[in-house]
């Protein structure tokens, strides 16, 4: 019978436990293929609209990139943003091919490690050349594909017998760990975002946000008192989530909350691609198996 | 694994998450020592696009949602005002890059609106001006060649609950080498800040 540790020790044997425990790569190979097919559509509105937007006569063109990303300005960070695009900005749509090239790849589980790493290349370059411009989601592809790129949960097809098969990994654990840490950082930076801003929290904003049809939700510009059901609804499903992450016991409940915080964005926000990232990133802590396993190797 | 590798990628992800931490954090507001932390971490936050600018984290990041703000061009002798972007996209715009880029491009010019930068906000008049000269863009009753530009953002309430809109408008200037220069209405240093005409309503 061995003792249990105490203590650092034990701190240090969960630590390790929850980082290089070997896991089987389902669930990650789950992620990436969603975040794969993700940025497949991603590039190829870029393809369609980059040029568009950051072309030599865009509507955001490389001089008032510059100008918003301080260059020259110390302190600013600009020389860090290494977008081609600035100076060519005529590669707009070779970089969106590149990157759906290697998305497809992504989504196919083929070109290993290397997939991940040519589409976050691609990515960033769209990224840099426009932080300003950027959503909420595109931060959350980019970590991603950074992520994808310690293991992508990548499957051997074994014809015989005809299964596919994953052995458990280090390297998958860790991975899915990024995720599920990342995803958790995330929603109670978004909580306590929302909770320091007024009109978040007296529901100015969401009530606006309906008005406007910014989301898929429609209704009267009278109904103010609505916005703010709507926010405090928000805020609650995201201390839920949170709470539901660090309790197992709940985690079925979790699943649902993300849902419907998932839901609240379309409605609220309309933001699709913003959507689709937190229910991505929430595979990690709630998968789903949608790849029927008929054995392993 | 080795221990010793199991002690490196554990400080690889102490640093990774606390850099996390420390820019989402300061999105709002940011303490000095915030600051010097992230100039330092700089590099590694936005050479690997962690590092979210100013954008908050919430939904949809301003304090100031963005209401009916458009950008609209005319021409003189027309009184009226054709939209080019505008953050009243329909259902099927919003699902595209280019109605998501459409309204980011709107909120960012609502908060320099409020910072009052006048400058950043003719720079970027000046571009979406560049990209519709370049291009065969015919809305409304307006022809080539433009001459106004304006941006209109949803202003301040008023006593009777609703709000005035306020309008940022300059001349479009056309050089001889092609270019385009923008030439603020009114004060040449300042933004042009009138009252709705209703005849103008675009």
């Amino acid at each position: 019978m061995t003792t249990e540790p105490i203590g650092f020790r034990s701190s240090v044997a969960r630590w390790d436990q929850f980082w290089f425990c070997p896991t089987s790569p389902f669930p990650l190979a789950t992620i990436r293929i969603a975040i794969g097919l993700l940025a497949c559509v991603q590039f190829l509105q870029y393809l369609v609209a980059g040029s568009e937007w950051f072309g030599r006569d865009g509507l955001f063109n490389p001089e008032t990139g510059l100008h918003f990303i301080g260059e020259g300005v110390e302190g600013t960070g600009s020389f860090f943003r290494w977008s081609i695009l600035y100076s060519y900005p005529w590669l707009a749509s070779t970089i969106a091919i590149t990157g759906f090239a290697s998305s497809l790849c992504l989504l196919l589980g083929l070109g290993a490690r290397i997939a991940p790493v040519i589409a976050w290349i691609a990515l960033c370059n769209f990224h840099h050349r426009a932080p300003l411009l950027m959503s909420p989601h595109d931060f959350l592809m980019a970590a991603a594909l950074i992520y994808l790129a310690i293991d992508t949960g990548r499957l051997q097809w074994s014809f015989r017998p005809a299964v596919l098969s994953g052995d458990p990994k280090t390297s998958t654990n860790l991975t899915i760990r990024l995720f599920q840490c990342h995803f958790g950082i995330w929603i109670a930076f978004s909580l306590a975002s929302m909770l320091s801003i007024p009109v978040w929290w007296n529901g100015q904003a969401a009530w606006v946000l309906i008005r406007d049809h910014h989301g898929w939700f429609t209704l009267p510009s009278d109904w103010q008192s609505l916005g703010q059901g709507y926010t405090h609804l928000v805020v609650a499903l995201q201390a839920a989530i949170l709470f539901c992450m660090l309790q197992p016991t709940c985690h079925w409940l979790g699943r649902w909350m993300l849902y419907a915080f998932v839901l609240c964005i379309l409605l609220l926000a309309g933001d699709w691609m913003y959507a689709a990232s937190l229910f991505i990133y929430s595979l990690a802590v709630w998968p789903i198996r949608f790849i029927t396993v008929r054995g392993t190797s | 694994m080795s221990s010793h590798w199991k002690l490196l990628i554990s400080i690889a992800i102490l640093v990774h998450f606390s850099s996390l931490c420390v820019a989402y954090s300061a999105n709002q507001m940011r303490s000095p020592l915030q600051d010097r932390v992230l100039v330092f971490l700089q590099p590694y936050l936005i050479g690997f696009n962690f590092y979210p600018e100013t954008l908050p984290v919430e939904l949809i990041a301003d304090e100031n949602p963005p209401s009916s703000t458009r950008i609209s061009i005319s021409s003189s002798g027309q009184g009226e005002w054709s939209t080019v972007l505008s953050t009243q996209v329909s259902a099927l715009e919003s699902l595209s890059l280019h109605g998501l880029k459409s309204r980011r491009l709107l909120q960012l010019l609502s908060a320099l609106s409020k910072n009052e930068d006048e400058d950043g906000i003719l720079r970027i008049l000046e571009s979406v001006a560049m990209r519709v000269d370049s291009i065969d863009f015919k809305l409304g009753t307006v022809d080539k060649p433009f001459d106004k530009i304006r941006l209109e953002l949803p202003g301040v309430p008023t006593d009777d609950g609703g709000l005035e809109p306020v309008f940022v408008e300059a001349l479009v200037a056309r050089f001889e080498d092609g270019e385009i220069g923008l030439v603020p209405k009114v004060e040449p240093h300042r933004s042009v800040r009138s009252k709705l005409n209703e005849s103008a309503k675009p």
